[in-house]
């Protein structure tokens, strides 16, 4: 009788997964994947404004992330921060060459998600979402980034100082000022704050 | 006045901070591209698998050298055997 030599594969896990999946390991790149592909692409999408180049760019990520893996040093930060730097780059490639091909600015057009789950009032909030979309990406790269990591994602400023490379406190100064410059900018293309409506109906 | 419009940005910059989280809400990607590249992405180690692809070339060429100096080897063998008559 012979006797099975096949290795039992580990359990995957959070802590185990990015080492498993250096060492070539499928079970751990599927739950790498699946852990991040929605934040991943989520961020992308707010930041592009487009459903097709946010998949290209997601595609991108991955790859490139599982293609380097081998290189990727575990410091203690998420493999997510790791995950985000890349989407950051690709994405200011990505801007970089529209730039160059002088296509219609995204803040001319903003594309709005059609998959969220908003609530029963969206033709109301449609408009407020377009001028928010077309507010947030008239900010510079790293305020914008910062933005969406806090309201889509849901993080802390620790969290986010990690995936930024910054301090908390820093992130708590930008953040700050990232919310001043917005809402000028909300401002300028034509929102209405309660306070300005406030004064018109006087 | 610094204090009262401090105060007025304050409260307006706490409505917007309501206001992104209202509205920005997380899409849901395509659950086909969401399937795909995941597929695509695990199937990368089989396609790494280069190296078995890379010795059966190098087996193929070098099998056709050695062929291809046993030929010539032949092929000279009657002329040396001419040129020992």
């Amino acid at each position: 009788m012979v006797k099975g030599r096949a290795k039992k594969s580990p359990e995957v896990n959070a802590e185990n997964a990015v080492n498993l999946a250096r060492s070539g390991n499928s079970e751990a790149f599927s739950f790498l994947y699946n852990q991040n592909v929605n934040r991943i692409y989520n961020y992308i999408f707010y930041r592009v404004g487009s459903e097709h180049d946010a998949e290209d760019i997601t595609s991108r990520v991955f790859y490139r992330a599982f293609g380097h893996i081998k290189k990727y040093e575990d410091k203690g930060v998420p493999f997510s921060a790791w995950l985000y730097r890349i989407a950051h780059n690709l994405i200011a490639n990505w801007h970089r060459d529209r730039h160059r091909r002088k296509e219609v600015s995204l803040d001319d057009q903003p594309e709005i998600p059609h998959r969220v789950d908003l609530p029963e009032t969206w033709i109301e909030k449609k408009q407020e979402l377009e001028l928010l979309l077309r507010g947030i990406r008239r900010l510079a790269p790293e305020r914008q980034q910062l933005i969406l990591l806090k309201f889509l994602d849901d993080l802390s400023n620790a969290e986010i100082a990690v995936i930024m490379g910054r301090t908390e406190g820093a992130i708590k100064s930008l953040y700050h000022r990232s919310l001043i410059a917005l809402k000028d900018e909300m401002l300028r293309i034509g929102y209405e704050t309660v306070e300005t409506k406030g004064k018109k109906n006087d | 006045m610094t204090e009262k419009k401090e105060e007025i940005g304050l409260t307006n910059l706490s409505q917007l901070e309501n206001t992104l989280s209202k509205v920005l809400k997380p899409v849901k990607p395509d659950t086909v591209f969401i399937d795909t590249l995941k597929t695509k992405l695990i199937q990368i180690p089989t396609i790494m698998v280069e190296s078995t692809k890379k010795g059966s070339k190098f087996l193929l060429v070098s099998l056709g050298v050695l062929v291809g100096i046993v030929f010539v080897w032949l092929l000279g063998n009657p002329k040396r055997k001419k040129g020992n008559r």
